[in-house]
């Protein structure tokens, strides 16, 4: 199903791009306008990189829900708003935005994006995850195959196109989910390398993958400065979702940020902990918070304990297992006298009883983890966040 | 991968992200109507002009739920026709997100509030509704630095408020903030003779019709209400209240159920239905907006609103549901059981009814076993999911509502 009133750019004329300069705030974008800092998607605010983007296209498309192994479409969520942003300079296409935001809240959470689980890309972290809310980001290279693959899809080849610029037919994508109860926002951000003075394309993907990364210094630097922007990026798209991100927001700078930490002493902080450290000395600071009170937070934010103690929770090979133990307790007390009654022997009954105990314990487990994960509807299903896929789908060099 | 050092880069620019110090606080003083807003949580706000009485900070008497910064706390009050505070609210938020979650309030537990809802609950996030007495007329009634203020002027010129005021609360929270709101009633403007705290347990409430009369009226008030705090709580009161503020609790149709007898059908409002911008009659008005707006197309609208309508008709989960899917499970696991135990029983005995009768006796008592085995586990984990209780210092409860 095709949804959406969609709006190309190829339609527009130059005269209108000029006369959009001011930064975008509305809740509806419009094709051609233009935005710094961060812009308001459904009512979500979300940060932008560097430099001066233009909306390139607008529209809206179902979520769609990981169901086994297939992509199911579920309308009942309401229509996700997409926008694409595109920016431009020196005769290149440098970044390509997709935002993807709920347009109408639901009750029962969202979910997380297979991006995000998976362990074959430059790097997949989840900073929190349940069955209600998720914040996570993936690094990836994506080679284009033709028109399928490349971020933005057609109207970005029609933005370049007016704009006399190259688009590149390799990307490097910083990809970004944040969603509580009510609201989701997915963000992807992608960079051409060449953006960076690294040289890359279609043809020569194998020397970016994550496999052989870590090889080349040059390439190395640029996926982790992206990573290094990215992470902070997190912290900023959670506020944003939360409509907390200051209007005037500056975008940050992305060459660089990795080594302007390296060293830095930061070890085994998250950027979300760095960032509630500031925070705390700044309350410290300004009076707000007692020094004891200062070091008993501060404590908390070194130890993570809180983050840890958030992300504690059952698995289902753990339930699983549990469960089958309980089980065969019970259920072996129940057999030893089942067997010897019928059979009347205790040599053989005894036999019939460890059987019983080693085949049934195995079955067990299996049939519970099936249950569990496909067809289960207890507490802890629900403390695992579903997969839903928001806005295009792209052909990725990890998948091709 | 470079999965450990994305946590720790980007901290060049994690200054970036700091809220700004802008529309923390309420000021003292100042008059709000509609709604008012802290640490940019919305609170809808009954009709009529409210007065900033008091601000400061609050601490925690339960709870250690991370590195919040600071619990901002406000008290607004009303004043009535004639002259005399009817209403007070007190409020508490976080001012730093946390990463775990807020818990619960001891009042959304514990049995002795006259009525608690809980709409949803669990280790992350939670919402819920409570009516309970609270001792907030009397002298010295302790609570926040915030409230020292508004008891002198309620106790000033001589008055003498009501001892034993009532209250509707609500603790909204997710993974990160916490709104604690808890608006405070003078019994008189409920019809209600000013009795002390002891006349307001729940046995002595069910024994009395007036009370018990007015307990529905708050409760009927509290989930009409619940929608707007959850709203405001996630800053989407959209300035609705403005154009249509919130009616008082003694203005809201109730069922009037005098007669002791009645009691059995009186209780706190229903959980379980969505509520707020996330209850189906709000997203069908939303997706029409869309419509309106030209954000999407009339077949596009015709196509969400076919799978908005039918998923709003499904019927909640229930716990026939969840009974019928372990059941399921048992048969499921019969397929497999009745199969393999056969065979262990028969390579053992060489006989193939002696075999089916161990393997009848197996499945007979099994089932059982595993239906009580998922229950007992499912229960299990249920309880260690549910967040910690995590209490303020509040008005009439200086050590949290267990005191």
């Amino acid at each position: 199903m095709r949804m959406g009133v969609k709006v190309l750019w190829a339609g527009l004329s130059l005269s209108i791009l000029g006369m959009l300069g001011a930064a975008a705030d509305a809740s509806a974008q419009v094709v051609g306008e233009q935005a710094t800092g961060n812009l308001l998607v459904a009512g979500k605010q979300v940060p932008l990189p560097p430099g001066t983007f233009t909306v390139i296209s607008v529209d809206t498309a179902p979520a769609r829900v990981q169901e086994v192994e297939t992509l199911v479409e579920r309308l009942d969520l309401g229509p996700i708003q997409t926008v694409v942003l595109a920016s431009a300079a020196e005769g290149r296409v440098n970044s390509v935005v997709e935002i993807s935001a709920n347009l109408i809240p639901h009750h029962d959470g969202w979910g997380t994006t297979a991006d995000c689980t998976r362990t074959d890309l430059y790097a997949a972290v989840t900073n929190y995850k349940s069955g209600w809310d998720v914040s996570c980001l993936y690094l990836k290279p994506i080679a284009v195959d033709g028109r399928e693959g490349m971020p933005g899809g057609s109207p970005l080849i029609a933005y370049a196109k007016l704009q006399e610029a190259e688009a590149s037919d390799f990307w490097i994508t910083a990809g970004l989910r944040v969603a509580n109860r009510q609201d989701v926002l997915d963000v992807r951000y992608h960079f051409d390398p060449a953006m960076f003075g690294a040289s890359a394309s279609a043809a020569t993907a194998d020397t970016w993958s994550p496999a052989v990364i870590e090889r080349n210094t040059a390439r190395l630097i640029v996926v982790k400065d992206i990573a290094a922007w990215a992470s902070a990026m997190v912290v900023a798209l959670d506020q944003g979702l939360r409509g907390r991100l200051a209007p005037d927001q500056v975008a940050l700078p992305i060459s660089g940020s990795s080594s302007a930490v390296e060293g830095s002493g930061a070890e085994a902080a998250s950027v979300a902990n760095a960032v509630r450290a500031k925070e705390l000395l700044a309350l410290r600071e300004s009076g707000e918070l007692s020094q004891d009170e200062y070091q008993r937070q501060m404590a908390l934010v070194s130890s993570g304990a809180a983050a840890a103690a958030a992300a504690g929770g059952w698995t289902y090979a753990q339930v699983a297992g549990w469960k089958a133990a309980t089980y065969r307790v019970m259920v072996t007390a129940v057999n030893v006298g089942i067997d010897y009654m019928f059979i009347g022997r205790p040599f053989a009954a005894g036999v019939l009883v460890i059987l019983q105990v080693v085949v049934n314990t195995t079955k067990f487990f299996f049939h519970e983890m099936l249950w569990q994960d496909v067809f289960g509807v207890g507490p802890l299903q629900r403390e695992n966040p579903r997969v839903i896929e928001l806005g295009p789908q792209l052909v990725t060099a990890a998948t091709q | 991968m470079l999965r450990r050092r994305i946590v720790r880069l980007g901290a060049a620019a994690m200054g970036m992200f700091l809220w700004s110090g802008a529309a923390w606080a309420l000021q003292v003083g100042s008059d709000v109507s509609g709604e008012a807003e802290l640490a940019q949580r919305q609170i809808p706000l009954p009709e009529g002009e409210w007065t900033v009485a008091g601000v400061g900070t609050n601490t925690l008497v339960s709870g250690d739920p991370g590195a919040f910064g600071t619990i901002e706390n406000a008290v607004l009050v009303r004043t009535g026709s004639d002259g005399a505070i009817d209403a007070v609210i007190e409020l508490n938020v976080n001012r730093l997100s946390v990463q775990g979650g807020w818990g619960v309030a001891a009042a959304c537990t514990k049995t002795v509030s006259l009525s608690a809802v809980a709409f949803y609950k669990t280790k992350v996030d939670g919402f819920c509704l409570f009516v309970a007495p609270t001792d907030l007329g009397v002298p010295n009634a302790p609570g926040p630095d915030a409230w020292t203020e508004v008891r002198s002027i309620l106790h000033a010129d001589g008055a003498t408020p009501s001892p034993t005021w009532l209250t509707v609360g609500y603790r909204v929270s997710d993974r990160g903030d916490v709104l604690d709101v808890r608006y405070h009633f003078d019994p008189k403007a409920l019809g209600l003779e000013p009795v002390t705290g002891d006349a307001w347990t729940l046995e002595s409430v069910l024994q009395t019709p007036d009370r018990y009369a007015a307990l529905n009226q708050l409760n009927a008030w509290g989930g009409l209400a619940a929608g707007l705090v959850e709203d405001g709580f996630r800053g989407a009161l959209d300035g609705r209240m403005t154009e249509a503020p919130l009616p008082n609790p003694w203005e809201v149709p109730a069922a009037r159920v005098t007669a002791v007898d009645d009691k059995q059908d009186a209780a706190a409002p229903a959980a379980a239905a969505p509520i707020g911008q996330v209850s189906p009659s709000a997203r069908i008005q939303a997706l029409d907006a869309l419509l309106a707006k030209g954000a999407i197309s009339p077949e596009d609208h015709a196509a969400y609103m076919g799978a908005i309508r039918s998923e709003n008709e499904k019927a909640p989960e229930t716990a026939t549901d969840y009974y019928s899917t372990l059941w399921a499970k048992v048969v499921s696991y019969n397929f497999f059981r009745v199969s393999v135990d056969y065979l262990l029983a028969f390579v053992v005995t060489v006989n193939s009814l002696i075999s089916g009768y161990i393997t009848a006796a197996i499945v007979a008592t099994h089932s059982v076993v595993q239906v009580f085995n998922d229950m007992w586990w499912d229960s299990y984990i249920l309880s260690t999911t549910k967040g910690e209780t995590v209490d303020f210092v509040y008005i009439g409860a200086g050590k949290g509502a267990d005191s």
